[in-house]
């Protein structure tokens, strides 16, 4: 067995944070893990790329973003094999509450989903991650104005869906 | 005063300067309403945190192991090495490690080694000096790179591309089957690049199938190639004159 050096034990490390990073974007399980491991191949290509001092999640996770746009959805698209965002609308529907509770899947979890990709994004680096307004905005390649208002829309559907009165998160 | 979701959004994420946050808290201490529209902002924090919390509890599965364990570690480092951050290297690996053109181990054997499915690496052309291990190609990919043609073969070895490098080093990529390359002029002999298992790309689901190259070796192209490849009449040109 091969001795892992610094860089690839730091990815393991990230690695439960990029598999919820995938689960948020990619929602199936497959496609999510199929999503973690074009990342880290990735990663592990350009490693070089890589400057050290700098944060390795945001940059591993810009490629994630990236290889999510370029590939995964392009593919989606054709196969439309996965599920549609408008999943996360039919929370109502008894049959796929059912179904989501055998697979585990929480309230939460549906909201995210719901989301337009675009606050999805926002709200998964900001709120989930952690990165900080500028990292966010550097990552997902937006000015800084866009992405407070795509966090704040975002915050704001999400809040409706947990939080107002009666909701059950 | 009041203060827009937004802000309070931007509060709740620690991004506001301190004027604003002491007005923020002031005014919450006298203002339910804010302070409830606060604290929902924080619920709502705390509740993404936990998503998908479970899938994060699982443990590293064997499969995203191998993935990253794939890329040349220290004990690899007399085969491939990457570039970047030098302390991955163990003193006794970064020895040069010179290998007789026709041994008929080093690369290929190194290859069969490799789990299906990773990607082996790429090494950054551009610093290579000649204390820095190198690596170079057996006999039958040496004899192969100094005659073959680009295109279908008949033999074990088959050449994909010709390329002229940024150093002005002829650069080639090659498989044999199980192995994936790109090999460059040094001198009078060839040292490879970069290397890659070629069958198991088309393990991976994002990429086609029908590619021969691994993408690592189209990556390593890409970093080094200096306009377009070498058309057939280039490539025969440049054979002929030995590479040089």
């Amino acid at each position: 067995m091969t001795t892992l050096d610094s860089f690839q034990t730091d990815l393991l490390d990230l690695l439960p944070r990029l598999r919820r990073l995938a689960r948020i974007l990619a929602w199936e399980p497959a496609d999510a893990d199929d999503l973690t491991q074009l990342t880290l191949e990735r990663a592990l290509v350009r490693r070089d790329q890589w400057r050290e001092g700098t944060r390795l999640d945001s940059w591993v996770f810009r490629m994630m973003k990236n290889a999510w746009i370029d590939e995964v959805r392009s593919r989606q698209r054709k196969a439309r094999v996965l599920t549609p965002p408008e999943f996360g609308d039919n929370v109502a529907d008894p049959g796929s509450a059912t179904l989501d509770a055998r697979l585990g899947v929480s309230a939460v979890e549906r909201a995210l989903a719901a989301l337009p990709e675009d606050q999805k994004l926002a709200v998964a680096m900001v709120l989930i991650e952690g990165l900080s307004y500028q990292e966010a905005s550097q990552l997902l390649e937006v000015p800084m104005g866009t992405l407070t208002s795509r966090l704040a829309r975002g915050r704001a559907a999400l809040q409706a869906t947990l939080l107002s009165e009666g909701a059950q998160p | 005063m009041t203060f827009d979701d937004e802000t309070l959004g931007a509060y709740v994420d620690g991004e506001l300067d301190q004027t604003t946050v002491a007005e923020i808290e002031t005014a919450a201490t006298r203002d339910a309403v804010l302070a409830a529209r606060i604290d929902k902002a924080r619920r709502l924090k705390g509740l993404l945190g936990g998503a998908f919390a479970s899938v994060m509890a699982e443990p590293t599965s064997e499969r995203f192991m191998r993935v990253v364990a794939g890329a040349p570690a220290p004990t690899s480092a007399e085969i491939i090495r990457f570039q970047g951050k030098p302390k991955a290297a163990k003193p006794q690996a970064a020895k040069p490690v010179s290998r007789q053109a026709g041994s008929g181990a080093g690369l290929w054997t190194m290859a069969a080694c490799l789990a299906a499915g990773v990607i082996l690496g790429v090494i950054a052309p551009w610093k290579t000096t000649t204390t820095e291990t190198t690596l170079s190609p057996n006999r039958a990919v040496t004899v192969a790179l100094n005659r073959q043609a680009s295109g279908p073969s008949a033999g074990p070895v088959r050449i994909g591309l010709s390329f002229k490098a940024k150093d002005g080093a002829y650069c080639r990529t090659f498989s044999t089957g199980a192995t994936a390359g790109l090999a460059c002029r040094e001198g009078q002999t060839w040292a490879v690049r970069a290397a890659a298992p070629a069958a198991v790309v088309a393990d991976t689901a994002y990429r086609t199938a029908s590619s021969e190259t691994p993408q690592a070796v189209l990556d390593a192209v890409d970093a080094m190639i200096q306009g377009e490849p070498l058309d057939a009449q280039a490539e025969a040109k440049a054979r002929k004159a030995g590479w040089k």
